[in-house]
């Protein structure tokens, strides 16, 4: 031993049993704030993975740069990938087309497929001459090509043999238009299709290395080569969850992360100083012969939280270690509860992110609660070794009253009421347990913030109308409902700027109708009032912005072709399962019809039975 | 030359009924090298003025000058390092560290005051305890006896001005408590350390250099190398 402090690893060996309870609430403190950062930051990686499927992984597509420009960009530090990318017939109204099918024209580098993806080449390779092109999976298989073949494709000004060298993935977009597309290299665009190409369509897209502060690179970029700013396109969800922006919503996440850490750090403290607290109560006569032997106060503080320190040694990878393996079974569920949803959820992964703030946490978490377990083994007086006696400066003031009740009962109480600390601690932790517990419901509307919730009214899949009319035919819901991997197909309808009041107030409304299932679900929305004078089409909901001062009661009237038609408020609702930006009132399927005319859907909802691929 | 210098020395405890003088104007000095005992019955202050010399508790009025140095005019901090530097305790319960082995209990005073254990001389306290061959045993591997020696080299090892020793064969049988005595003895004639011990057992006081006797709070200096009441 070459300093007093050495005592305390050789303590803690000996005394490994005494300390067990200590050690399992730094565990459980541990275990709870990695796993609370840890599945933050899952969520993170897997919307950053979903968003990257769905917009591609680059950062900025900087647009009318000729090729010297591009190539300087291309070539600066702070940028990883690039690739040039060139379209035609973006909007298809251009006589491009294969097979009759209109036909996005598509010219890039190869590095395309590592900024976007989405386009990875499922079958075959990347272009290397000029008449070769990447198609569609769609038109893989709707026309039932194979790599090698040749196609024609039509264009304005004639046709274009082209042979494909391989097929990728579908793109959405293209897929809800019917569309096809080809990928050309940039040389073989250039070829065939300078013609009908604007200036603007040539594009860089680029990548930042990590840890670049991408705007600032941005400006730099536009700054250099006087590009409009505001020309620029950036990858903003991507930015967003990578916090290269100012938007807040990654943030917020990571804010309600901290929120929860610091509840959790607050009970452990409690928890922690409880027991150190008790341990340090069992070893008053050490301290006080520590003080015999001529430590100082500050020294007997320094022992008892290094011995706190030390406790960590074990306790807090062992908190990590069970954080780690949580989060993988908690993916695990998530993946299999939806994949839809969580199917990007990593699968075995380790989040360094909950792995810092796990040990930084809990280290400081340690030192807070080791204070006042610190602060008492100071001020055990060294007369407490003399005599012999283990509490010798609990004086207590008077004698346990004598009475009917047995008394080691009124030593009990006696002892526990009468360190107003250990009742603090002990009281305070409980209490704090059942705070947690029954703030457990109103948590999950604040979760609600950080992540948005599978709502039971959620569709998998949807059908709408072109043009937000109601022209969705009524029977179609109840054909789709009929097909045997459907669980429900619901319809609602949408009629936009009513003229009307409410009460008395003139305004423009906008009415929805709502079925059965609806109705049902709306049942948790309502802020004030009964639904059921709604759902038999003698009354309406409403749902207005918090404070507008409507209420149950209300009168709607509608100006119909028919006359006026005047509606009672059946409830107010806090939030509706749509966007809406304005005033809305909701009424039964017939009240639509009776108020508008129109009996046919804008949307037809579609809920499909559990375990459906996308086939 | 003078070590220890204790002046009207007054502790009370309670008040109204419950009040207790425990001492009443305690005054007596002791020399360097001194062995002393101090004698009493149960409750008639002996412990109380130990522990008040030892700076363990303040006494309500009077002086204590150790080497010249009033204990009781010192801030807390500094009054504990004086204690840690200066004076060495011994208890009846022995009060080893389970944990640490003897030579590392001997040596953990110098620990707290952040000096290195000179190897040499912590040979010198272990041969002269007879623990040469011991010293890496724990202390529960020792006998009552052997762990009190140790808590003598304790004592020893920071050569303090004074040791402070409350009833130390208290717990020891009567071969152990000779041997405990003659290591005091030796102690105090080999190193020159002055001794203050308590003891309630008049025949321990043959060997001291000087007995004063504590009753009901009043110190009386009976003088002497030997306790001629029972010689």
């Amino acid at each position: 031993m070459k300093h007093y402090l050495d005592l305390v690893p050789v303590s803690a060996r000996v005394h490994q049993r005494q300390s067990r309870l200590t050690r399992l609430c730094i565990v459980l403190s541990v275990f709870l704030i990695a796993g609370i950062f840890g599945m933050a930051d899952m969520e993170v990686r897997s919307m950053t993975q979903r968003t990257i499927l769905e917009q591609g992984a680059w950062h900025a597509a900087f647009p009318g740069l000729n090729d010297r420009q591009q190539s300087l960009i291309a070539q600066r530090a702070e940028i990883e990938t690039s690739s040039r990318y060139i379209v035609t017939n973006y909007n298809l109204d251009l006589e491009y087309q294969v097979g009759g099918v209109k036909t996005g024209i598509c010219g890039m580098d190869e590095d395309m497929l590592t900024l976007y993806p989405a386009l990875e080449i499922e079958d075959g390779t990347f272009p290397q001459t000029e008449t070769e092109a990447l198609a569609t999976k769609d038109m893989k298989i709707q026309l039932g090509l194979s790599v090698g073949n040749t196609i024609t494709l039509q264009t304005p000004t004639g046709t274009l043999p082209v042979t494909l060298s391989g097929f990728t993935g579908n793109n959405p977009l293209l897929s809800q238009s019917g569309a096809y597309a080809l990928f050309f290299n940039v040389e073989g665009y250039r070829t065939h299709f300078m013609p009908d190409t604007k200036p603007e369509d040539f594009m860089l897209y680029v990548a930042f290395a990590p840890h670049c502060r991408i705007p600032q690179a941005i400006d730099e970029i536009c700054a250099e080569y006087g590009l409009d700013e505001t020309r620029v396109q950036q990858n903003k969800e991507l930015l967003t969850l990578t916090l290269q922006t100012d938007d807040s919503a990654m943030l917020r996440l990571y804010l309600i992360a901290a929120v929860l850490a610091v509840l959790v750090v607050a009970a452990g403290i409690l928890m922690i100083a409880g027991s150190l607290n008790s341990n340090v109560a069992q070893r008053t006569e050490f301290f006080g012969m520590l003080r015999c032997l001529g430590a100082t106060p500050r020294q007997v503080k320094r022992l008892v939280r290094r011995e706190a320190l030390q406790l960590c040694v074990g306790a807090i990878p062992a908190g990590l270690a069970l954080s780690v393996v949580t989060i993988w079974g908690l993916c695990a569920v998530l993946r299999q509860a939806s994949d839809f949803y969580f199917g990007d959820m990593p699968v075995v992964a380790v989040s360094w992110v909950s792995l810092i703030c796990g040990t930084v946490i809990g280290l400081v978490t340690v030192l807070l609660a080791a204070r006042a377990p610190a602060r008492r083994a100071s001020r055990v007086s060294p007369l407490t070794a003399v005599s012999g006696n283990a509490a010798p400066g609990i004086a207590c003031g008077k004698a346990v009253r004598a009475g009917r009740v047995p008394v080691e009962v009124r030593l009990g109480v006696h002892h526990a009421l009468h360190s107003r600390k250990n009742i603090l601690l002990m009281t305070g932790s409980f209490a704090f347990s059942i705070i947690l517990f029954l703030g457990f419901s109103p948590t999950l509307d604040f979760m609600q913030n950080a992540v948005k919730p599978l709502q039971p009214y959620t569709p998998d899949a949807s059908v709408l109308s072109k043009d937000d009319s109601c022209n969705v035919p009524k029977a179609l819901a109840q054909q789709i409902s009929e097909l045997p991997f459907v669980e429900r197909a619901f319809g609602r309808s949408f009629a936009y700027d009513l003229p009307g009041q409410v009460a008395g107030e003139s305004v423009n409304i906008m009415l929805v109708s709502f079925e059965d299932n609806q109705f049902g679900w709306a049942e948790d929305m309502v802020r004030e009032g009964d639904l059921q004078a709604a759902r038999d089409g003698t009354g309406v909901l409403l749902f207005c912005k918090e404070g507008s001062g409507y209420q149950p009661g209300d009168t709607v009237v509608f100006d119909t072709p028919q006359g006026e038609k005047t509606l009672p408020v059946a409830a107010t609702l806090n939030y509706t399962p749509f966007a809406t930006s304005s005033d809305t009132v909701i009424c039964s399927e017939s009240l639509f019809t009776a108020i508008t005319g129109q009996s046919d859907y804008t949307i037809i909802d579609v809920q499909l039975r559990h375990g459906k691929t996308d086939e | 030359m003078e070590i220890l210098r204790v002046d009207d020395l007054c502790k009370t405890y309670g008040q109204g009924e419950t009040r207790v003088d425990a001492l009443r104007h305690v005054s007596f000095s002791l020399e360097k090298g001194t062995f002393a005992a101090v004698v009493g019955e149960s409750g008639s202050g002996k412990s109380t003025l130990l522990n008040c010399i030892g700076a363990l508790d303040t006494p309500t009025s009077g002086h204590i000058e150790m080497d010249g140095q009033d204990l009781f005019a010192m801030r807390e901090e500094a009054r504990t390092i004086f204690r840690r530097r200066s004076i060495g305790f011994i208890f009846q319960s022995f009060h080893l560290i389970g944990e640490l082995d003897v030579e590392q209990n001997i040596a953990f005073p110098l620990l707290l005051d952040y000096r290195k254990p000179d190897p040499a001389a912590v040979d010198e306290i272990l041969d002269l305890l007879g623990l040469a061959d011991r010293r890496h045993h724990l202390p529960s591997q020792l006998s009552g006896g052997q762990q009190q020696r140790v808590a003598i080299g304790r004592a020893l090892i920071t050569r303090p001005k004074l040791i402070l020793a409350d009833e130390p064969t208290g717990n020891l049988d009567s071969r152990n408590s000779q041997d405990v005595m003659a290591l005091l003895t030796q102690a105090s004639r080999r190193y020159q350390q002055t001794i203050l011990m308590i003891t309630h057992n008049w025949h321990l006081t043959t060997g001291v250099d000087r007995v004063l006797q504590v009753s009901d709070g009043v110190l009386t200096d009976l003088g002497g190398t030997t306790d001629e009441a029972l010689s």
